[in-house]
């Protein structure tokens, strides 16, 4: 059974959107590429194309980027491109097709929670902060920590434009399928130093999460055997799990790689 | 409920169930060049654009589209007819089922490559056209022709 929509409605105010969402069986819209492969029935679907939480800006030291941007707007606008040598660009890049990215929206993307998400991983690792309507701005790994907010709209991403190096790996069965893990690093340049390490991972099959232990022992240094022991506090501190595409032991060892070859790469 | 959607440069009243995706919209409006490949976002035979831009149109709500331009590959068959030549010369086509949905990802290809968006490399523009998927050709003919069509060496 495909989705099913009884009734739907286009608001022109979040204020009216947020209204209408708090009816039973209200729900957002996004791109609907993901919410339309389950079987389900919405009984008011909300459209926000309306509301104007579409742009992409920047604030002070943010860049904002509004919860109905696509991922291709996303991806190819200025702000995104120059900021950390394009790194954003990489990661949305990744995410299969240019029509999927041309549909799907950054609140479709992030509100979830998706184990298997690229995007999140991707924007762990940098200084990324959500923002609700109601329940206001947090830190995407309070978010991503947090339970589900439900009946409210996010609309926007905050990213702080601190000067960091940043690098995304990931492994996937093949090219463009789902990656069955995947690891993001970074690190803010100050001269020949690298400090405020982050290190996200996810597709562990789990929703991404920060190894606080790998950032402490890389905020220390950054020789080999310190690259080395971050990777097997990453392994000991995160859970890994198995799905049907891997085993929790393998995705463990392969995060640890990545996580090596992702700092080597920012440490260039 | 009705909406309004200006497909090929002339606008339309349809009549649609809020559940209905616009792939299945323009295919009983009689745009049969938009193909029902996968309908799960993975194939890309339903490719249109939508204000210029490709989209999945088995992914995307006929509703949400109320107000916006739609391009199906019958509304750009006359500006691409020197690619859809060079298709038939290279021996780029077996079944066709893919053939309408690339020739909308070559159209916008060529706009974005010139606003310069996208590169003009083998590699780039096989990163592009990376969700039209081909079952019969082995892409190496659909290559040879888009290729020779854009000037790539
Ligand atoms: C073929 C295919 C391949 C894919 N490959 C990858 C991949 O390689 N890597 C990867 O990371 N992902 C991949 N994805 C997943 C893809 O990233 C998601 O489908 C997409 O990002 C979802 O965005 P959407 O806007 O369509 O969300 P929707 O499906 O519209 O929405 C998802 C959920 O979010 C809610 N929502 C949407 N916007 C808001 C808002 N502003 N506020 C509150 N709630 C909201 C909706 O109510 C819904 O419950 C793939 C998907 C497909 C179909
Ligand atoms: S039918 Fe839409 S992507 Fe396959
Ligand atoms: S020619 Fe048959 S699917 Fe491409």
């Amino acid at each position: 059974m495909p989705l099913k929509i009884l009734d739907y409605v286009r608001p022109s105010s979040l204020e009216q959107a947020y209204d209408l969402l708090q009816e039973d069986g209200a729900e957002i819209l996004g791109g609907t590429t993901y919410a339309r492969l389950s079987d389900r029935t919405i009984k008011l679907a909300i459209d926000l194309q309306n509301v104007g939480i579409g742009a992409i800006y920047e604030v002070g030291d943010y860049i904002v980027v509004g919860a109905m941007a696509t991922l291709a707007n996303m991806q190819f606008h200025d702000l995104i491109m120059k900021y950390a040598d394009g790194y954003l660009y990489d990661v949305i890049s990744y995410i299969w097709s240019v029509q999927l990215r041309n549909v799907a929206t950054v609140g479709g993307t992030v509100v979830p929670k998706w184990g298997f998400s690229d995007f999140i991983t991707g924007l762990l690792a940098l200084d990324t902060e959500v923002e609700f309507y109601k329940a206001g701005k947090m830190k995407l790994e309070d978010y991503l920590k947090g339970p589900m907010i439900k009946k409210d709209i996010m609309t926007a991403l905050y990213i702080k434009k601190t000067p960091r190096k940043a690098s995304f790996k990931f492994m996937r069965n093949s090219e463009y399928d789902f990656s069955v893990v995947n690891v993001a690093v970074s690190a803010v340049k100050d001269g020949d130093k690298f400090t405020d390490w982050r290190v996200a991972v996810g597709a562990r099959p789990g929703v991404a999460a920060l190894s606080y232990k790998a950032m402490e022992v890389l905020n220390s240094s950054v020789d080999d055997e310190a690259i080395e022991k971050a990777a097997e506090e990453m392994k000991n501190e995160l859970k890994f799990a198995s799905d049907f595409r891997w085993s929790g032991e393998y995705r463990k060892e392969v995060a640890g790689a990545l996580l090596k070859r992702a700092v080597k790469e920012v440490i260039g | 409920m009705k909406i309004n959607l200006k497909i090929n440069g002339v606008w339309k009243e349809v009549e649609i169930d809020p559940s209905d995706y616009l792939l299945d919209v323009l295919r009983r409006e009689g745009y049969l060049s938009v193909k029902k490949g996968c309908d799960t976002g993975t194939c890309g035979a339903c490719t249109v654009l939508r204000d210029g831009y490709p989209i999945l149109s088995c992914a995307t709500l006929a509703s949400t589209c109320d107000g916006h331009e739609i391009t199906t590959a019958e509304g750009i068959a006359d500006e691409m007819e020197d690619y859809i030549k060079i298709l038939a010369e290279e021996g780029a086509e077996q079944c066709g089922f893919c053939s309408p949905a690339l020739l909308v990802m070559l159209y916008a290809l060529k706009k974005e490559i010139e606003n310069g968006k996208v590169k003009k490399t083998k590699e780039d523009i096989r990163r592009y056209l990376v969700g039209n998927l081909c079952r019969c050709t082995g892409y190496v003919g659909q290559e040879r022709a888009i290729f020779r069509y854009l000037g790539v060496e």
